[in-house]
């Protein structure tokens, strides 16, 4: 009659023993294998976003701790901004030169309305792709494509596609973190900081009387931006103006409105509305 | 000689196309009034200008220079006056490259020294690559790599075997075909010339089945020679491909990773490339001119034509006539060719066939059905349809692994492919990646 209840206390017993046992295993182990490592690799980690873009140029947050621990630099993680960059300053012990907050900017401002197509283009959905083939449909051998591969890429969805198939970038949320810049086959994304309001629209480097054939708001080299500016910061360089914002102070507002394309992108918006489909190419996304 | 021979894997039969145009002679077109000479017409190092604006030219002169060993020369294909240098579309990646611009003045004289006859038979195989060389031929099949590259095999490889390749397995062109019937012991000249450069013993001429006139006549100007066999071979797509010949012939492979003809004896030369090659020896011709045919449902007058380097493409449409519904404008054949976004280009040397469709359509694409005919039908034995996953993914590496790199894109797999799938550009999609990807490290390091 008491065998069973003796079978269930023996089985509590042993497994009560085994499992004594082996935690004792397990701490004796841990004591006598344990890794020493850097606590501060975690309170890095800690304070990083964890997105694991890749924008610092390490593979992982984690690794962009260990590195950081070795002695890299704080300021790698574009995608968090200055907090976190203070943050880990403080645990690391170090003092932050605060740089200027870039944010990604498009020389392109060719929608459909101002650019055309040469052709219909059927092929694989992504910029580069179609930029390899015969060229890319775009009538401007510079322009966007429109395919929208830098909206895909972006890890934090700060990349929205106009009605006019031109990308559309939220300077609050970019970070900077710079994968539409090595993602767009035609090099038309550039990282700028938030203070210089003005850029330029277009990357073309055709010759003018061929740009004007194919596109409303492209360059034309008529150097007429260079020549009126009051700081002489802008020189001509193979069909397009070279802007040198140190020695203009991001200051190019007269530029801007001597373009007789409106070339110049200030703020997100094309300078005067009087070209193309005015507001839709550049809206607030 | 009866057996037919071909490569032991995969292979397609498109319809060929060929009836319309295989039966008319080679015509030699009007030189054009206005040439545009592309600078990059070749695999390797673009050539670089040596005229400028307003200077005169003869026919034949040099108006681009080789750069470096893997490039080729480009000369002037008429005589005339140099009206500008600027760029203009290749059609082979669609960007624009720099070319040299000259209005042809009618006089069609050519510079000093070339097209003379040479001392042929006292020659040095050395000199033979050098006027090769000056010469600027390069594969005329389409792949135009420069000819005197492939004419100076490395020591350690020795070069037995030599091949005209008249296999035009490409559907639509007939122009080797032609050549192989207008210039046949030219042809079987040139291939001799090749032999005694490499110092080959066997020569071979490799033509489809399909072809049983060029079979003929190469049999009757080659039955007295020991040394050079006519091959027929089983009409079957890709079989003009280097390698799919070299196997169907001899059974030996190229190895795979970048291996080379040369690796395993072998030397192929396209039926129009020899002819340059006999051309450059023989009479130190620069290659200013290449024969194309130019047809397709879109076309009025097909026909094969002796067209010079640089003549507009659209010059060539207009003169033989679209017709209604005409869409595309693919150079090349329907397997391998590429398409164009316009025709405003300026023809190369790798131009062998011009084809205009008619209400072409490009079917939508299907998810793949995994039914294993691409990798049923590939010649290299890959796995198309998972290497397009793969691309589709953006999964580079995992594409890699596959063999990418070893496609040679001559679209079987897309042609059978039931879910229309668009294998072929979704490969070249991965490599021109991979090749980016490559650059921007060797930039990092």
């Amino acid at each position: 009659m008491f065998a069973v209840p003796s079978m269930i206390l023996w089985a509590i017993a042993s497994m009560t023993v085994l499992g004594v046992l082996f935690g004792v295993g397990l701490v004796l182990a841990a004591r006598a294998f344990r890794v020493q490592e850097d606590p501060r690799i975690d309170a890095v980690l800690e304070a990083l976003p964890g997105l694991n873009c890749g924008s610092c140029g390490y593979a992982g947050c984690r690794s962009y701790a260990e590195a950081v621990v070795e002695g890299e630099k704080v300021s790698l993680c574009t995608a968090a901004g200055p907090d976190v960059t203070r943050m880990v300053a403080e645990l690391m012990g170090v003092e932050v030169v605060e740089g200027a907050r870039l944010r990604a900017v498009v020389h392109c401002s060719g929608g459909t309305s101002q650019c055309g197509q040469r052709f219909e283009y059927v092929g694989e959905h992504d910029c580069r792709a179609a930029h390899i083939t015969a060229g890319g449909p775009k009538a401007c051998a510079y322009g966007c494509l429109g395919l929208g591969t830098c909206a895909i890429v972006c890890p934090f969805g700060a990349i929205a596609m106009s009605e006019e198939g031109l990308p559309v970038i939220d300077p609050e949320k970019c970070t900077a973190c710079g994968i539409c810049v090595r993602v767009c086959p035609r090099d038309l994304i550039s990282l700028l900081p938030v203070d210089w309001k003005i850029y330029l629209g277009c990357s073309t480097g055709d010759r003018g009387k061929l740009v004007k054939d194919i596109c409303s708001v492209g360059c034309i080299a008529c150097g007429l931006c260079a020549k009126k500016d009051p700081h002489q910061a802008i020189v001509m360089e193979d069909n397009l103006p070279v802007l040198d914002y140190e020695k203009a102070e991001g200051d190019f507002a007269t530029a801007a409105e001597v373009c007789p394309m409106n070339c110049f992108v200030v703020e997100g918006e094309l300078v005067a509305a009087s070209v193309g489909a005015p507001g839709e190419t550049q809206g607030s996304a | 000689m009866a057996k037919t021979m071909t490569f032991p894997v995969g292979g397609v039969h498109p319809e060929e196309g060929k009836d319309r145009t295989s039966g008319l002679p080679i015509r030699v077109s009007e030189p054009p009034g206005e040439v545009a000479v592309l600078m990059a017409q070749h695999i390797g190092a673009p050539a670089r200008p040596v005229v400028k604006k307003k200077d005169r030219v003869r026919k034949g002169q040099l108006v681009g220079e080789a750069q470096g060993f893997i490039s080729a020369n480009v000369h002037a294909p008429v005589s005339g006056a140099v009206k500008a240098v600027e760029e203009r579309i290749y059609s082979v990646t669609g960007r624009r490259v720099p070319a040299v611009i000259i209005e042809n003045d009618g006089q069609e004289r050519w510079a000093r020294g070339l097209n003379e006859p040479q001392d042929v038979e006292s020659m040095e195989p050395a000199r033979m690559v050098e006027l090769v060389h000056e010469c600027g031929v390069v594969g005329l099949g389409g792949a135009t790599f420069p000819s005197h590259v492939k004419l100076s095999p490395p020591a350690e490889t020795p070069i037995a075997d030599v091949f005209v390749n008249g296999a035009e397995c490409e559907p639509c062109a007939t122009v080797d075909h032609r050549l192989m019937l207008e210039h046949t012991d030219d042809v079987v000249d040139g291939l001799k010339l090749i032999m005694r450069i490499v110092k080959a013993p066997n020569g071979y001429v490799g033509i489809e089945r399909n072809k049983p006139d060029a079979i003929e006549a190469f049999r009757k100007a080659l039955a007295d020679e020991a040394s050079i066999r006519v091959v027929a071979l089983q009409v079957k797509y890709p079989q003009g491909a280097e390698q799919q010949l070299i196997t169907a012939v001899t059974g030996r492979e190229v190895p795979s990773q970048g291996g080379l003809p040369g690796d395993v004896g072998c030397l192929v030369h396209n039926v129009a490339t020899t002819l340059a090659v006999r051309d450059a020896i023989r009479f130190r011709r620069p290659l200013v001119e290449r024969a194309l045919t130019v047809t397709g449902d879109g076309i009025e007058n097909a026909g094969n034509f002796v067209e010079r380097v640089g003549t507009s493409v659209a010059g060539i449409l207009e003169r033989q006539g679209l017709r209604e519904g005409a869409n595309q404008l693919i150079l090349g054949g329907p397997m391998m060719g590429i398409a164009q976004g316009t025709a405003d280009v300026p023809l190369v040397k790798g131009n062998n066939a011009l084809l205009v469709l008619r209400g072409a359509r490009i079917p939508p694409q299907r998810d793949c059905i995994h039914c294993g005919r691409c990798v049923e039908h590939c010649p290299l034995g890959l796995m198309p349809a998972e290497l397009s996953i793969a691309c589709e993914k953006q999964d580079w590496d995992a594409a890699v692994e596959l063999n990418m790199l070893e496609c040679k894109e001559c679209g079987c797999c897309a042609y059978v492919c039931p879910a229309k799938r668009r294998i072929v550009h979704m490969i070249k999609f991965g490599k021109a990646e991979l090749r980016l990807r490559k650059a921007r490290a060797r930039e990092g390091s």
